[in-house]
């Protein structure tokens, strides 16, 4: 990695003038990895986006409360049939290079990051077409009615035209040596910081864009950003004071850091959904002669009850977990307190599998990851030794989730019994929730790719477009809220909890944390 | 040359020499009952400089301690942590008994799930025994008779075997641990994963030991066999399979033995290692090495006891372990005395 | 010489293809590259298009001709997480682990051969056996615990040494160095001891029965019996015969030390090439995974073979492919 960007260097030392100085206030920030690259189209990578979203920006951005407000677009407009949408670009607004930003830009995004070989370009899934009616005016047209399309566009994000002709970089890197995007070791965006200085896997620099269109909130001149892996050594150096912020911070050692003087941790809800799910299709289970238990809702129900969300919450997510009753954080479903969790009763879970035909107990795999998700593999092994004691006996196979997720996300061959997964709606609206894990599987339609229970149900896939398309609120909470009492009632997934965010700071910094676990810079300030 | 005939304790298989040593101790209180055999090897070089080696006599001692409580752990340990159905969550992270907070059920306390420190520490023994003890049991067998054939036959089946050697030593232990675990991972069922683990870690283990076994043994072989009473073996007419197991094999036991025991206390580390790297036995049948790894991210939190004791177990039985295959070497080497 | 050197070439370079084939057909199960890499709405038809592009439709043996014929020309693809060319990547891991391994043999080296030297020639002494005592309890704990306390103790609570990476590194041309600068000195001391401390005791208890072995030679008694001096008979012959054989372990084991980086560099985040691995390993990004394998088997080939011309050049009778005379049997 060359570690200037050669092509931005004249234009940065316009920009980043008296970045050192008496007052210098540096962010040193340890995170558990890298960005892939600094490609803002080609990852699909939360993090990768994430970050990036410090250098790049959209049309629309997500504020401190995930709100959608107006970022290189200062207003737009949809048509009735929500089809055709209007975008009024900012004026004035820069690259990093001093270029200026116009429709042209917005254009040639759009068209790069719907490239095959970009992963983001499922974010353009829906937009059919974008149109320059102006050098301030774009519109975009979307294959069918989409009321949410902006809840997308976030992450779409804006590349100046010029320079990626110049730099070679106007499409993503495919998988040949000699067809690498530039794009991927320099950046050249319009947002709040610029990348100075970057070694992959190492330390990447950034310094505020003075020439940046909204008004400066942070008070920093200079963040740098550190992977480091390994949970103790990332916990090590925050306490120790190399890093000013790092997280996640492991649920154990929240008490250390709190402790520790001039260290903290920040803890809040995250918006992902850690639930169960049990093979409901497979008239056996999977490799065995053995027939479905889990095909009886009594089963499932009594696998439900025996599960002590209480303990899980106070012994393994020490506090920092909400239980949940439905497959959406509250946050993002306003009438998430209609829904309440059966309680916790291993004696009724005995009587259901008595009821089922299991009075002497079932057995099952349960399949896990064990690098994905706060304290999977303690959970799993909790909920096995649980579900053992009402006579579930769990055969728990946990995994890194490389191989984990090959082995169950393969509609075609459902290799599994009972297992865990997490749900963070990209869109962070509950239609994402309903298409993807609860809607049964149909390639042709393009729902349920994540449905691991393998349910159907008809009424929840006849509401699926329906919630789509329809754009009064009340209307469309009703039609989810009648999903999730389906999912309620008939147990087809096991909700757990919602995890939650531990970000670990000094005492001096002050920050927001975002649901979904996306820091941005623009919002610090250390004393 | 290597006067291990002495001692009487000839086993052709030698990997149990340091198992056997232990066990020898308690002749110390009756050496009369089978006087000659008992005699013989308490007068031997061997035997005497182990009386005279205290270290060895208590890492001897120790070692059997620990043997027996892995062995005997489904009788000796008060709580069945490998039945999840027994464990409560509810009592997690108890201190030790003598701690504050401690709980008199839980000698050493519980660890982050509610099991009994004590008995899954003991249950994780015997799991860290049994992959030691394959592991160098099947490095030893292959890399025995590799390393015999190598020396022995000569020419192009030394040259094959070497070359085999260097390949396994190409990519080192742990890499092919990783690849064979992910490649089993894949293509067995999840169930006789777990089940077949431990056979991949002895595997793996197993194999990144063989070589050592093999370059010894053909190294002295090579020695060997042009000694007279090879030659002269070989002009009475014996084969050459005889010659090599009954005249050449005992020969070469000497410094096998002491790879041997050095090789367990290094298998056992290892199988802790690919634990840290996500190859190891499952966390539902926790050994030594998954234990420590497990306990280690709790270092920082004040619950020490999670990774401490099955950590000073671990570095106890590896120490003695360690000691006796000092004290082998010295004692088994006539060159030294 | 000529004609051993060319047969053991071509065998280093069978060696190697055989090692990338094994790899290669591991990689098929160590997880799903294309789960790794599409969004998670990502469509069925999305995800055929991936995996085409990777070529992993290809039949393994394709896949690996592709490969072989690439990597021979020194090509060895873009890695599917960075999307940066394999060999570059590499390359630029390579000072931190080359730089890290070699200060680790260094230390090892240097603390080694003096003790094992003073164990050896005072073998009963009382200081000898606390040495070798101690010697082994550095080796008794898993190396990541024995990092991870080191961490604890010189990071955490005395705040001497820093806790995780090279520090400040200098380019010098092509080459990213921890030697250049204060604090990439000072960030080398915890991850180099946890590397040489297995070494170390390896080093110190070879030199140690190396030495005990020469004393009792009889050219040693004789050199005696000429009435050197103690001395000149320690370190000017029986040293001196011990330290071929100990430098072709220490050499063998300049490989296994790079091998074994891959646990010091994951728990200090040493930004080297065992850490690459490991985490391609995570996203099963398999160029990265192949090049790594194939550069750590040369390693180990390119060692053997110069161990074997030492071997050579020291004891013909163990010329290793030559049959020797005499037929058998």
């Amino acid at each position: 990695m060359k570690r200037t960007l050669l092509a931005a260097t004249t234009a940065l030392a316009m920009v980043v003038a008296g970045a050192t100085g008496v007052n210098a206030k540096e962010l040193r920030w340890g995170f558990q990895t890298d960005t892939d690259s600094l490609d803002p189209h080609a990852h699909a990578v939360t993090f990768t986006i994430g970050f990036l979203g410090n250098v790049y920006e959209g049309l629309v951005r997500r504020d401190a409360d995930l709100k959608i407000e107006p970022a290189l677009a200062e207003s737009w407009t949809v048509s009735d049939d929500a089809t055709v949408w209007r975008f009024n670009l900012r004026k004035g607004v820069k690259f990093h290079n001093g270029n200026d930003f116009n429709a042209d830009d917005v254009v040639f995004s759009f068209k790069r990051i719907a490239d095959p070989d970009a992963q983001m370009k499922t974010n353009v899934a829906s937009v059919k077409e974008v149109r320059k009616i102006d050098d301030h005016t774009v519109e975009i047209i979307t294959s069918a009615p989409n009321p949410i399309l902006t809840s997308r566009l976030n992450s779409v994000f804006i590349m100046d035209k010029e320079w990626s002709e110049e730099t070679g970089s106007t499409k993503v890197t495919v998988m040949d040596q000699d067809k690498i995007s530039p794009a991927g070791q320099t950046s050249m965006g319009t947002g709040a910081f610029v990348i100075t200085d970057r070694t992959a896997q190492v330390k990447t620099t950034l310094v505020p864009n003075k020439n940046w269109w909204d008004k400066t909130q942070h008070n920093l001149t200079k963040v740098t950003m550190t992977p480091v892996k390994q949970d103790s050594t990332r916990v090590a150096a925050l306490l120790s004071g190399e890093l000013d912020m790092a997280y996640p911070v492991p649920t154990q050692d929240i008490n250390r850091v709190n402790s520790n003087s001039g260290t903290s941790v920040l803890v809040g809800p995250e918006l992902r959904t850690i639930f169960i799910f049990m093979d409901q299709a497979s008239k056996n289970l999977f490799g065995t002669d053995t027939k479905n238990p889990f095909l009886d809702v009594r089963v499932r129900k009594a696998l439900y009850q025996a599960i002590n969300i209480e303990a899980i919450k106070k012994k393994i997510m020490r506090n920092l977990a909400t239980p949940s009753a439905i497959m959406i954080s509250p946050k993002l479903f306003d009438r998430a307190s209609d829904f309440a969790r059966y309680p916790y009763d291993p004696a009724a879970s005995k009587n259901l599998l008595a009821d089922a035909g299991y009075p002497d107990g079932l057995s099952a795999r349960f399949d896990c990851p064990n690098d994905r998700y706060v304290n999977d593999e303690q959970i799993c092994q909790a909920v096995t030794s649980m579900a053992a004691k009402v006579g579930i006996k769990l055969n728990l196979s946990a995994k890194p989730k490389a191989q984990y997720f090959k082995q169950v996300l393969n509609p075609k061959n459902r290799d599994y019994h009972v297992g865990l997964i997490g749900w963070t709606p990209g869109s962070f609206d509950s239609h994402n929730v309903v298409t993807n894990l609860i809607a049964s599987y149909s390639d042709e339609k393009k729902t349920g790719r994540y449905n691991l229970s393998n349910n159907r149900d008809d009424r929840i896939d006849e509401l699926n477009p329906m919630i789509q398309s329809e754009g009064s609120k009340a209307k469309r909470d009703a039609m989810i809220a009648e999903v999730y009492k389906r999912v309620h009632d008939n147990v087809y997934y096991i909700p757990l909890h919602q995890q939650a965010l531990a970000w670990g700071k000094r005492d001096n910094v002050t920050l927001q944390q975002r649901g979904d676990n996306v820091f941005r810079f623009r919002y610090v300030t250390i004393n | 040359m290597w006067s291990i005939r002495d001692c009487a304790l000839i086993n052709p298989l030698g990997a149990d020499m340091a198992e056997q040593t232990a066990e020898s101790l308690p002749l110390t209180e009756s050496p009369t009952r089978t006087q000659s055999t008992f005699y013989r090897i308490w007068d031997s070089d061997v035997c005497y400089s182990f009386r005279s080696s205290k270290v060895t006599i208590v890492a001897a001692v120790v070692t059997a301690v620990i043997f027996f409580l892995a062995i005997f752990a489904p009788w000796v340990a008060p709580h069945r942590p490998f039945d999840v159905a027994t464990i409560d969550l509810m009592d997690a992270e108890l201190p030790p008994s003598w701690e504050q907070e401690g709980d008199s059920r839980f000698l050493i306390g519980t660890d982050n799930l509610g099991r009994d420190l004590l008995s899954t520490i003991l249950y994780g023994t015997r799991i860290s025994l049994i992959v030691g003890f394959l592991s160098v049991i099947f490095g030893l067998v292959v890399g025995v008779t590799l390393g015999l054939m190598s020396g022995y036959m000569g020419g192009y089946v030394d040259a094959f075997i070497m070359r085999v050697a260097e390949i396994q030593l190409s990519i080192p232990g742990i890499l092919v641990a990783l690849l064979l675990a992910g490649t089993l991972r894949g293509v067995i069922s999840a169930e006789a994963y777990n089940e077949a683990i431990i056979y991949v870690l002895v595997l793996t283990i197993g194999t990144s030991i063989w070589p050592q076994f093999a370059r010894t043994v053909r190294g002295s072989t090579l020695v060997e066999r042009n000694k007279e009473y090879v030659l002269a073996a070989r002009v009475i007419g014996l084969s050459r399979f005889s010659i090599m197991l009954r005249h050449v094999l005992p020969n070469v036991m000497g410094p096998v033995l002491v790879i041997a025991t050095i090789n367990l206390a290094i298998a056992i580390l290892t199988e802790a290692t690919l634990s840290f790297l996500g190859v190891g036995v499952p966390p539902t049948q926790p050994s030594l090495g998954t234990l420590i790894n497990e306990g280690q991210n709790y270092l920082f939190s004040g619950l020490w006891w999670i990774t401490i004791f099955p950590g000073a177990v671990l570095a106890i039985l590896v120490l003695a372990v360690n000691l006796l295959g000092d004290w082998l070497r010295d004692a088994l080497n006539p060159k030294l005395r | 010489m000529i004609a051993f050197l060319v047969r053991r070439l071509l065998q280093a370079i069978a060696v190697m293809a055989v090692v990338a084939l094994c790899a290669f057909f591991m990689f098929q199960f160590v997880g799903d590259p294309v789960n790794q890499m599409v969004a998670e709405d990502a469509t069925d038809e999305d995800r055929e298009y991936l995996r085409e592009q990777l070529g992993l439709n290809d039949p393994i043996p394709v896949q690996f001709g592709k490969f072989a014929l690439n990597a021979a020309q020194g090509n060895f693809g873009v890695s599917y997480q960075h999307k940066r060319a394999v060999s570059t990547l590499i390359l630029e891991r390579m000072p931190a682990t080359l730089e890290l391994a070699v200060t680790a043999a260094i230390l090892a080296a240097l603390l080694g051969v003096p003790m094992g030297v003073y164990t050896g020639l005072r073998r009963d002494g009382f200081a000898s056996k606390v040495i070798m005592t101690l010697s082994l309890i550095g080796i008794s704990l898993p190396t990541f615990l024995i990092g991870i306390l080191l961490i604890y103790l010189f990071a955490v609570i005395l705040g001497w040494l820093p806790s995780f990476g090279r520090g400040e590194v200098v380019q010098v041309g092509a080459w990213e160095s921890n030697f250049l600068s204060a604090s990439g000195l000072k960030s080398i001391i915890l991850p180099a001891i946890t590397l040489a401390l297995f070494q170390m005791t390896f080093i110190m208890r070879l030199i140690r029965s190396e030495m005990l072995e020469v004393l009792r030679t009889d050219f040693i008694k004789f050199a005696r019996a000429r009435g050197l001096s103690n001395r000149a008979v320690n370190y000017g012959h029986a040293l001196k015969n011990t330290l071929v054989p100990v430098i072709t372990i220490i050499g063998l084991q300049l490989g296994s030390l790079i091998a074994f980086a891959i646990i010091t560099e994951t728990v200090f985040q040493w930004p080297g090439m065992g850490q690459l691995f490991l985490q391609a390993v995570q996203v099963v990004d398999i160029p990265i995974m192949s090049a790594y394998l194939i550069l750590i088997a040369f390693f180990f080939v390119i060692i053997n073979l110069i161990v074997d011309m030492l071997y050579y050049v020291v004891d013909p009778r163990l010329r290793v492919d030559q049959p020797t005379g005499g037929g058998h049997g």
